[in-house]
């Protein structure tokens, strides 16, 4: 694991298969029915737990199998890193990427993204930007207006339910909503529905805090170029988290709730100072 | 100057859920779907039972649909419900959004209603293939004859709905030989 320094390679392989895990059905494959609000593979049933939440605050129903089948879902992604869903299996992940790529070829763009307010800077001052509880205080409002309306709001109007609807099912309106998302990430160059709307995402954000599976930064290598905190496309805060640790400390987890393990800050750094660690192996120095 | 536009984003997008809150179409739901406001809290907009159902007569509602949008519908006059004894659509179903019944004519997704101006039995002439195509013959669609004033000697084979069994599996509405259906279901009174 330590020389793959391809995960994007691996990471769209498996973006793409879950895209066709998704299609099966409409294929009339029994295997796998439903999408990524619920959903059944081999019989056992798994659903978003966001979704549940939300369902659950509707309608003001406790429904005991729904709720095991989202534990089953917040248990898997405890183990495999929490927010790993938007980086590996999300769809609307796929196509965000490739709009920060549209948006760096076009190359009139500002420099830098907009960091989490009070995030220190490489310079050492600190940024201001949208306070970090915004994602926090949107769920809140999407649980409160779910049991106001008796509606799930956020499953209404999300994004990531209309793109897999419209690849399921057909094409409709509902596609606006993923060119808003498009739109305003080519004109602020800030990946703003990840990072401070998407529910789903704050959730499984919160899992990967404790998740066996993170990140490290090994101190001993990092030059400080700051090349991943540029290609992060979470705005670099996961990685510019760690960077003021004092020397003694070799190793360095980036638990932060926004890191997606997409793996391109260990792609692109060119000391290979970063890599994933798996319940807290010691890793080896990288050879210079 | 970001923090603004997402607040005025943030404010259309509310008000265009509030305002769209109720599904308009009054749509036909799987059978053993509960009363439509509950029925919009518990489902998940999964499609499970989009892909459950052999005749593929469930659809997705479109964005379209306001709030109901992702959840299911049966448009009778495409694909009325077979009712399938095992209920395929319910058992797939993780959210009970779609109950269990307890038989074929205890499911209760609307009633057929017959436009007495359009209906040929009703003009005199023989049809009935509603009758003949409903799952509860002489129960839910039953004829009763009455003297064809206009010709003097003929007898009206008419139709009547009876509500009480009458499902509203919208079989009668698919094989309607008329070009608008002149009998139709009425999804259940929400």
């Amino acid at each position: 694991m330590r020389e793959v320094r391809n995960w994007t390679l691996i990471r769209r392989s498996v973006q793409l298969l879950v895209v066709a895990l998704l299609l099966t059905p409409v294929a009339g494959g029994t295997f796998f029915t439903g999408n990524l609000s619920s959903s059944q593979l081999l019989g056992l049933v798994l659903s978003d737990p966001y979704s549940v939440l939300e369902t659950t605050v509707a309608s003001r129903r406790l429904l005991a199998g729904l709720v095991l089948s989202g534990g089953i879902i917040l248990g898997l992604y405890w183990v495999i890193g929490g927010r790993t869903y938007c980086g590996w299996v999300c769809p609307v992940n796929i196509l965000l990427d490739w709009t920060d790529w549209v948006g760096r070829s076009l190359r009139n763009f500002r420099k830098t993204v907009s960091p989490v307010a009070g995030a220190t800077k490489p310079d050492g001052s600190k940024a201001k930007g949208i306070d970090g509880r915004t994602p926090y205080r949107v769920l809140a409002v999407f649980l409160l207006l779910s049991a106001a309306t008796r509606l799930p709001v956020f499953g209404i109007i999300n994004p990531i339910s209309a793109v897999v609807r419209n690849l399921q099912w057909g094409v409709d309106i509902g596609l606006i909503l993923v060119a808003v998302l498009v739109l305003w990430q080519l004109i602020f160059r800030d990946r703003a529905w990840c990072r401070y709307l998407c529910p789903v995402g704050t959730i499984y954000g919160l899992l990967g805090k404790s998740s066996p599976v993170r990140v490290v930064l090994d101190h001993r290598s990092c030059t400080h170029c700051g090349v991943c905190q540029e290609v992060c496309p979470m705005g670099g805060e996961p990685v510019r988290e760690v960077w003021p640790r004092p020397a003694a400390l070799k190793l360095t987890r980036l638990t932060d709730q926004d890191c997606t393990n997409c793996g391109l800050c260990i792609d692109r750094c060119p000391s290979k100072a970063l890599q994933y660690q798996v319940f807290k192996q010691p890793a080896k120095p990288s050879t210079k | 100057m970001q923090q603004k536009v997402l607040s005025v984003l943030g404010g259309m997008l509310g008000y265009l859920v509030v305002k769209n809150l109720k599904n308009k179409n009054g749509l036909l739901r799987p059978p053993g779907a509960m009363e439509e406001e509950a029925f919009l809290a518990t489902c998940m907009r999964c499609g499970k039972c989009v892909s459950a159902c052999p005749y593929q007569a469930i659809k997705v509602g479109d964005a379209s649909q306001g709030a109901g949008v992702g959840t299911p519908y049966l448009a009778a006059r495409n694909k009325p419900c077979y009712l399938c004894p095992a209920f395929p659509c319910i058992k797939a179903c993780p959210s009970g959004a779609l109950q269990d019944v307890a038989g074929r004519d205890k499911v209760d997704m609307g009633e057929a209603e017959i436009n007495t101006e359009t209906c040929l039995s009703w003009q005199g002439m023989r049809c009935e293939v509603c009758y003949r195509a409903c799952p509860f013959l002489d129960k839910a669609l039953y004829v009763e004859p009455f003297r064809n004033t206009k010709t003097g000697k003929h007898a009206v084979f008419a139709l009547y709905v009876n509500k009480q069994h009458c499902v509203g599996c919208g079989l009668c509405e698919y094989v309607c030989v008329t070009e608008k259906p002149s009998i139709v279901v009425h999804p259940k009174g929400r």
